[in-house]
């Protein structure tokens, strides 16, 4: 092989290197399109896109895609299989943390029990994919939130080992914690609510008296001021490290309690309220009226864009549902709110 | 599960909702659950399970804050003795000087 030749050989083994490298992993465009979720998946992810890609999704709903299309759907590919790589990294993520959630939730407890846990994991799953490839900004939305629980469990976890140390070195026992946690548990439901709301109001006190004990510190001359004031901290350490517990912070019950005594602090909810909810939620109206924008949408839509009759009825609830609600509107009311309207108007037109 | 939601499911649970309960109007959700279509149940489920990791992560904040407090708090007293300590045995030495 002369030397020319090899470069060149090497050259094509170095760009078909890179390719992979750049290849998104995952399904061919074929197994995409042959597998039924994926199909709808890779067709709503089109939707979402810009207008050349809103006429291929209409093509591959239709069935009329040409030799290009197929080109261009191979690009597109690469797009969708990132995000549903995000979304699966993402409910990696939360299966992992399924079981704390759910154990630090009444409802989803409720739920599980109701429904079971694998119609609570399916319903996760799918509202990954659906969300990352239908709302980016809510899926990141979402993302950040979860970020910041784990962000924090990171913090509590750290703040736990300086606890032990502390409890250690300065003969600690946790004994008002133990305390409230054995009357919960035989039945006083205030016990650790009252050791929780005390020690938010004495950590704050005891921390003012520390930064006043500090300004005065130079005020302090005399053997006797000195054991006057070594008195006073020593208190304040007992009196803190008595309701000091690693346990404590991880505690949903602990957690709940702080929640509800900070709510006060917190601004307005930029999600849909419950009151807003109400006042949005009523009836469709008319029935006559959504049966008459059915049958427009029907005749808008006449059989050539791929749906059946159910899926149509269901793009036109959501539709519907949307106009109300944007999907920009974020939290559980608005989800809610979105699901009952979309559903009672498919009644209406079933 | 339902392809077909039950009668009136929207109806009851506006009624429940219009009497200004958020509790009563979730616990409704979960109760009939199974009425709605399956599409549904996966939307209130998603919903509920956003709702807990929100949940969680309020809690996870706030005792992460109550904690640091905490801990603050004992450093401080704790630099304090310290310092108070060392100083009465700075002022010990000196008596016996």
């Amino acid at each position: 092989m002369s030397t020319i030749e090899q470069f060149g050989r090497q050259q094509m083994e170095t760009e078909q290197k890179e390719r992979e490298a750049t290849e998104p992993k995952g399904p061919a465009l074929d197994e995409i399109l042959a597998h039924p979720e994926d199909n709808t998946l890779f067709s709503k992810y089109l939707e979402n896109g810009d207008d050349g890609d809103q006429i291929l999704a209409g093509k591959l709903l239709a069935g009329e895609l040409g030799a290009d299309d197929f080109h261009a759907l191979s690009e597109k590919r690469k797009g969708f299989l990132q995000v549903k790589e995000k979304a699966k990294n993402m409910r990696e993520r939360l299966e992992k943390n399924m079981d704390g959630m759910i154990n630090a939730s009444p409802q989803l407890r409720e739920i599980v029990q109701v429904a079971g846990m694998e119609a609570v994991r399916k319903a996760m799953i799918k509202r990954m994919d659906e969300i990352a490839i239908t709302d980016p900004e809510g899926f990141a939305d979402l993302e950040g939130r979860f970020n910041g629980l784990t962000a924090a469990e990171e913090v509590v976890g750290r703040g736990n080992e300086r606890i032990a140390a502390l409890c250690k070195e300065h003969g600690f026992t946790e004994t008002e914690y133990t305390k409230a946690l054995m009357a919960r548990e035989a039945g006083d439901p205030y016990a650790l609510e009252d050791l929780i709301k005390s020690k938010m109001g004495t950590f704050q006190k005891a921390f003012t008296s520390y930064e006043e004990l500090t300004q005065t510190e130079g005020d302090i001359d005399t053997r006797q001021d000195i054991k006057a004031r070594l008195s006073q901290v020593n208190w304040n350490l007992n009196n803190i490290g008595g309701a000091l517990s690693t346990k404590m912070f991880e505690d949903p019950a602990t957690k709940e309690i702080l929640i509800a005594n900070l709510k006060k602090e917190k601004g307005p909810d930029k999600d849909v309220s419950f009151a807003e909810m109400n006042g949005l939620l009523k009836r469709p109206g008319n029935p006559k009226a959504i049966r008459d924008a059915w049958e427009n949408y029907q005749n808008e839509h006449s059989g050539d864009d791929g749906y059946t009759i159910e899926e149509a009825r269901e793009r036109f609830g959501n539709q519907y549902a949307e106009r109300s609600v944007s999907k920009k509107r974020r939290g559980f009311w608005a989800t809610i709110f979105r699901a009952m309207l979309a559903g009672s108007v498919r009644e209406v037109i079933r | 599960m339902a392809d077909i939601p039950s009668e009136n499911i929207y109806d009851e649970f506006l009624k429940v909702a219009e009497g200004g309960d958020e509790e009563a109007a979730k616990k409704f959700l979960i109760a009939h659950m199974k009425e709605f279509t399956e599409q549904e149940q996966g939307e209130i489920i998603a919903a509920f399970f956003e709702d807990a990791l929100d949940g969680s992560a309020a809690g996870a904040e706030a005792a992460a804050g109550f904690q640091k407090q905490a801990i603050s708090t004992v450093e401080g007293l704790d630099t304090m003795k310290k310092k108070l300590e060392d100083k009465d045995k700075l002022l010990q030495i000196k008596e016996t000087i």
